[in-house]
């Protein structure tokens, strides 16, 4: 394919989609006649009864006449198509274009005709200071603005690969028209208004991957789901209903391929043992051990995509994250509308919990977790507001006391979850209330993640070893929308492993595990230890949902401070690695 | 091939479809829609290949239908030469004694 030409937006904006529909609906009329003449020309082709020389001559004369009619009307018809694709591809241009521009207006930024994007408050000096406010605000507006460049940028770049692919056609059906030996178009006009995602990879930019999405016509979105489902399953940033259709499609082809593979592999050890060992025992059996390794390991990777499966059934249920691949498969299941919910939370697990044997246990966790929320929402008399939770295995949990030591996996995880996080609003038009949730070393992994996002609204970490911080500074949640509960008896929220003990850092708000009368008058019970902090009908789990439901003045607070923060207090902290 | 078999009346009205045909072709709108495409997309490389697009197609439109029109033509000019031919035939062998 030709190199992508360069188009600037002031063409872009100027660019017809309802022009290019005049052009296909004259095309339409153009291929009805030549489908006409067609029929007509068949039908006053010099009859079989004529013979001789000039019979002859008739009928390959004729047979010229009508090989260039149906030059005529292929070319027509090829050019018809991509320009119907090409006028859905122009639309979603300017749609792409218009979101960028309301974010750009909403916030203060302007684009200008050459695409450049400005800050109208950092260029008015006199509400510079009052408008950036702080240097996390400096910093979201930087992060607004990168965004709104992301947009314009994939806007030019669709525009670009719109206009090569267009023109690679008509240069295509030009050359064949005019050719004296016609022969079939090259180009598929299907091509035209599917440009790949930026990159090619899900670690582009979240904005990248929602811009992209923003300028594909819904046509061409449906043709990369059905088409490239890769390309999207994990690409953070774009809406979840897609992704989901995405998942589940790349899921049963992987569990129809294992099933075929499993079948396959399963015949050949059935003939090998049918043969017996023979002379060569030796072999026999080395071939028989080769085989029943790879049965075991194509089982255990049915077991995975299974669980997967298991955890995604149910109509409320989102398949947004999908890498069975991996030495420890990732995957995250949201239960709700992540695309429209109000409030949505991502819960973040810790240690030894796995796709193939812990998803559904933690997606069904997640799930009562929504359940509860909706429950406070609707005793606080806003019932019409939805939540969505997301459970999120989409990092190398550790799975040993080894792993789980050091920080590594963590800060790996904690820039996926951030994408993640970010994810979740960029695909969406306007922002929901978003809770960060994580549990034991998913807490440091969130904690990280939390270092490097913007869109988080509020965050719960419960029996945490620490966040990768001793400065809730560093954290990117609003002041005041961190909570903390610890457990009494929980060992691990004492260890402040990783920074200091979380429930002692300055600005955290202490939530209560202990047994409680709740505001509604209900009796919660307390939970202990490190694994009852969602335990349904405890405390603990009851402030957690209030968070996501962004009711905070409904929580029951508790600073946490137990045996524990004595002993340790008295010991003096390890230092995590 | 030596001789020859022809039904002149089929000929004929073959002739008459070409010409009918010649004329629908001539109007096709291919180079219009060509147009469209240059107004639609201002700027882009596409406007030009599209220009050069609507051109072939006006040119092939306009050949094709000139070459439909004089087979047309070639057709019935055969059909009256056939038709002499035969009338001629006839009157010759009509004075034979």
């Amino acid at each position: 394919m030709a190199a992508v030409t360069a188009v600037v937006l002031t063409q872009v904006r100027r660019w017809s989609a309802a022009r290019l529909a005049v052009a296909v609906v004259r095309l339409d009329d153009a291929v009805r006649l030549l489908v006409e003449v067609d029929g007509a020309l068949a039908r006053a082709r010099p009859p079989d009864s004529w013979r001789g020389a000039a019979a002859d001559a008739a009928r390959a004369e004729h047979e010229r006449m009508a090989r260039q009619v149906h030059r005529l009307a292929a070319g027509a018809a090829a050019v018809r198509s991509g320009l119907a694709a090409a006028a859905d591809a122009v639309a979603g241009l300017h749609a792409g274009l218009a979101a960028a521009q309301e974010l750009a207006d909403g916030n203060g930024f302007t684009i200008a005709a050459d695409g450049v994007v400005a800050d109208a408050v950092a260029d008015a000096p006199a509400v510079a200071v009052a408008a950036a406010g702080s240097a996390a605000g400096a910093g979201a507006r930087s992060a607004v603005r990168a965004e709104i460049v992301d947009r314009v940028e994939q806007v030019l770049r669709a525009a670009g690969a719109l206009d090569t692919e267009l023109a690679a056609l008509l240069h295509t059906i030009a050359a064949d028209t005019a050719g004296p030996d016609p022969s079939p178009p090259v180009v598929p006009a299907a091509a035209i208004g599917v440009p790949a995602p930026p990159g090619g990879s899900v670690a582009d930019s979240v904005a990248d991957s929602a811009g992209w999405w923003s300028v594909l016509s819904a046509a061409a979105r449906q043709r990369v789901v059905a088409e490239h489902p890769e390309w999207i399953g994990n690409r953070d940033g774009i809406p979840a209903v897609a992704r989901n259709e995405a998942n589940r499609r790349l899921l049963g082809e992987r569990a129809a391929g294992l099933d075929a593979d499993l079948g396959a592999l399963q015949a050949r050890y059935d003939a090998l043992t049918a043969a017996g060992p023979g002379p060569m025992e030796s072999a026999w059996l080395a071939a028989r051990d080769d085989l029943l390794a790879r049965l075991a390991e194509l089982r255990r990777r049915q077991e995975v995509a299974d669980a997967v499966g298991a955890a995604a059934a149910g109509a409320d249920r989102r398949l947004l994250l999908l890498d069975l691949d991996r030495d420890r498969p990732r995957a995250a299941v949201a239960t709700g509308d992540v695309d429209t919910a109000d409030h949505v939370a991502v819960l973040t697990p810790g240690f030894g919990n796995t796709v193939g044997g812990d998803l559904p246990g933690v997606v069904e966790t997640a799930g009562a977790l929504r359940d509860r929320s909706a429950a406070v929402l609707d005793g606080s008399g806003r019932s019409g507001e939805s939540v969505a939770a997301v459970a999120w295995l989409g990092y190398d949990v550790p799975g040993g006391p080894l792993n789980v030591s050091t920080a590594d996996a963590a800060r790996c995880g904690g820039a996926d979850l951030a994408r993640f996080y970010d994810g979740i609003d960029a695909a969406r038009p306007t922002d929901p209330h978003l809770t960060a949730l994580g549990h034991s070393y998913g807490s440091l992994t969130t904690g990280y993640a939390l270092q490097q996002a913007h869109g988080v609204d509020d965050a719960v970490l419960f029996g945490s070893p620490g966040i990768g911080t001793d400065d809730l500074g560093d954290v990117h949640v609003p002041a005041g929308h961190t909570g903390v509960v610890e457990a009494p008896w929980d060992p691990v929220a004492d260890l402040g492993w990783f920074g200091d003990d979380p429930n002692r850092l300055d600005g955290v708000t202490g939530l209560s595990a202990r047994a409680a009368t709740l505001p509604d008058g209900a009796a919660a019970a307390g939970s202990v230890l490190h694994s009852q902090y969602l335990t349904p009908g405890t405390t603990s789990q009851y402030n957690v949902a209030a968070t996501v439901a962004g009711l905070p003045g409904q929580r029951i607070l508790d600073p946490g401070v137990g045996m524990g923060d004595v002993l340790r207090d008295a010991l003096g902290r390890r230092p995590g690695s | 091939m030596d001789g020859f078999e022809v039904t002149v009346e089929v000929l004929r009205d073959a002739g008459g479809v070409g010409s009918s045909v010649a004329g629908e072709v001539a109007v096709l709108p291919l180079a219009q829609a060509a147009g469209e495409i240059v107004d639609a997309l201002p700027g882009g490389t596409a406007t030009a290949a599209a220009a050069a697009l609507g051109a072939a197609w006006r040119a092939r439109v306009v050949a094709t239908a000139e070459a439909l029109a004089q087979h047309a033509a070639a057709l019935r000019v055969a059909a009256d030469a056939y038709g002499a031919a035969e009338r001629g035939a006839i009157t010759a062998l009509a004075g034979e004694p």
